[in-house]
């Protein structure tokens, strides 16, 4: 730290903050906490550091008056909360000094790089448990009982297998999609079992596909005095919430029009 | 509603707002407290529907009680309060009212549809002004900030005296690899 910050160690330092800040935008964390970590990294390495940070990408400037600019495009969000955390207790060891600047580096390209095929396994098995586990709680909550467990666990393995078959859609369709199938198969359980509350296995089978993510975020940007990213967050809710709220509806209605 | 169904109720928000935790990909170690979170805001939804308020101040409290309660939580085991509170609004959506007024939208009885959708909007929108109250009364206190560099500039760039010609580069060359 005590030499003079040289083009080739300011250049490691932005590509520290890059990396950084698309682990931290791939995996949904809102635009106030990029920033925040770029510029702690930027004060760990004693180096002065602008970042301009949206939901789509990043831009990050270190150096004082001969600064070292790059910018990233982050195209693939997914939501994976264990990453920011990981993130954060990076840019938090960096800022103590229990992490030098290549462990750090070492540690961001771990992260972005993609997971090997068996822990992918492993975690799709672990969603898939996780959907139905919610499903069945919620279920119990918006006023279903013990005849409406079982099959909420069904629909929320149904859930998630939809997702997985329209993950390469464009997001809303898939939202979309997703309300269209879990309506469709919640309304046809009634054909099986004829006491069954049909209302609450639809909103148990919906409630884990809302925009929560979005939502906080947006609440938590606008706060922070991001505006662009805020505002665009919660379009983005509004918008997955109506693509849900459509798709439910052309599913019950669906089968209200077959005899 | 009596005490059998509401411990049920109970049961149905911790296992749901721990298994959304997980389908979010919330840390191991924090998905007990993300339970737990969710488990309060949706316990003082509750209690101030019990007081006769309109629903939109349960979803207001309740997101507010789960903001506070990710921030603190944040502080306390050291992650990003997001953690916390994604999980733990979930069980405050309005989802049956939505629902209703989307079944009574689809029967074409607009009057019922109006007041359902309306309670609806306004219980969501609820959840987002308590979360943002919750936001901005913690962002006030205790935020550790990032400190400034402490050596903004290096003494080499100090000594040197400042450029006084713009330096024309050929275009092929990197705009920042002025260090030759």
């Amino acid at each position: 730290m005590d030499t003079l910050p040289d083009r080739a160690s300011l250049r490691d330092v932005a590509r520290v903050c890059l990396d950084a800040a698309r682990v931290l935008i791939a995996s949904g964390a809102e635009t106030a906490r990029v920033e925040e970590t770029v510029s702690r990294i930027g004060a760990a390495c004693g180096v002065e550091v602008e970042s301009i940070a949206t939901p789509t990408g990043i831009t990050v400037s270190v150096g004082g008056n001969r600064p070292v600019t790059r910018l990233a495009r982050v195209r693939v969000r997914t939501i994976d909360m264990s990453k920011v955390a990981v993130v954060n207790a990076i840019s938090r060891s960096l800022e103590a000094g229990e992490l030098s600047l290549q462990a750090a580096a070492g540690e961001l390209s771990d992260l972005l790089k993609p997971s090997g095929l068996a822990s992918e396994r492993k975690s799709r098995r672990r969603m898939y448990l996780a959907q139905s586990l919610a499903t069945s709680g919620f279920a119990l909550l918006v006023g279903g009982g013990p005849l409406e467990l079982v099959p909420a666990l069904l629909l929320g393995i149904l859930a998630r297998m939809v997702d997985e078959l329209v993950a390469f859609l464009p997001p809303f369709l898939a939202v979309f999609l997703n309300g269209v199938a879990v309506s469709l198969c919640a309304s046809l359980s009634r054909n099986l079992l004829p006491g069954i509350q049909v209302d609450a296995l639809i909103v148990a089978g919906v409630i884990p596909l809302l925009p929560g993510l979005a939502l906080t975020n947006a609440a938590r940007d606008l706060m922070a005095g991001e505006l662009i990213a805020g505002v665009a967050r919660g379009a983005d809710s509004l918008l997955t919430a109506a693509a849900l709220a459509g798709g439910v509806c052309l599913g019950v209605s669906l089968l209200a029009w077959t005899p | 509603m009596d005490a059998m169904s509401l411990l049920l109720k109970a049961l149905g928000v911790l296992v749901g707002t721990a298994a959304s935790a997980v389908l979010f990909n919330v840390p191991r170690s924090a998905l007990l407290w993300a339970a737990l979170a969710g488990l309060m805001g949706w316990a003082v939804q509750i209690r101030v529907g019990l007081n006769g308020l309109p629903p939109a101040a349960g979803a207001l409290l309740g997101a507010l009680t789960v903001s506070l309660a990710g921030e603190a939580l944040a502080r306390a085991r050291r992650m990003p309060a997001l953690v916390f509170v994604v999980p733990g609004i979930l069980p405050l959506v309005p989802g049956t009212r939505a629902f209703q007024a989307m079944l009574a939208l689809l029967r074409q009885d607009h009057g019922l549809a109006a007041v359902e959708g309306a309670q609806a909007l306004v219980a969501a929108g609820g959840i987002a002004v308590g979360l943002l109250m919750g936001t901005a009364l913690t962002r006030a206190w205790g935020r550790p900030k990032a400190q400034a560099p402490t050596r903004p500039t290096s003494p080499q760039n100090q000594t040197r005296p400042s450029r006084q010609r713009a330096v024309v580069l050929p275009l092929w060359k990197d705009r920042n690899d002025v260090s030759n």
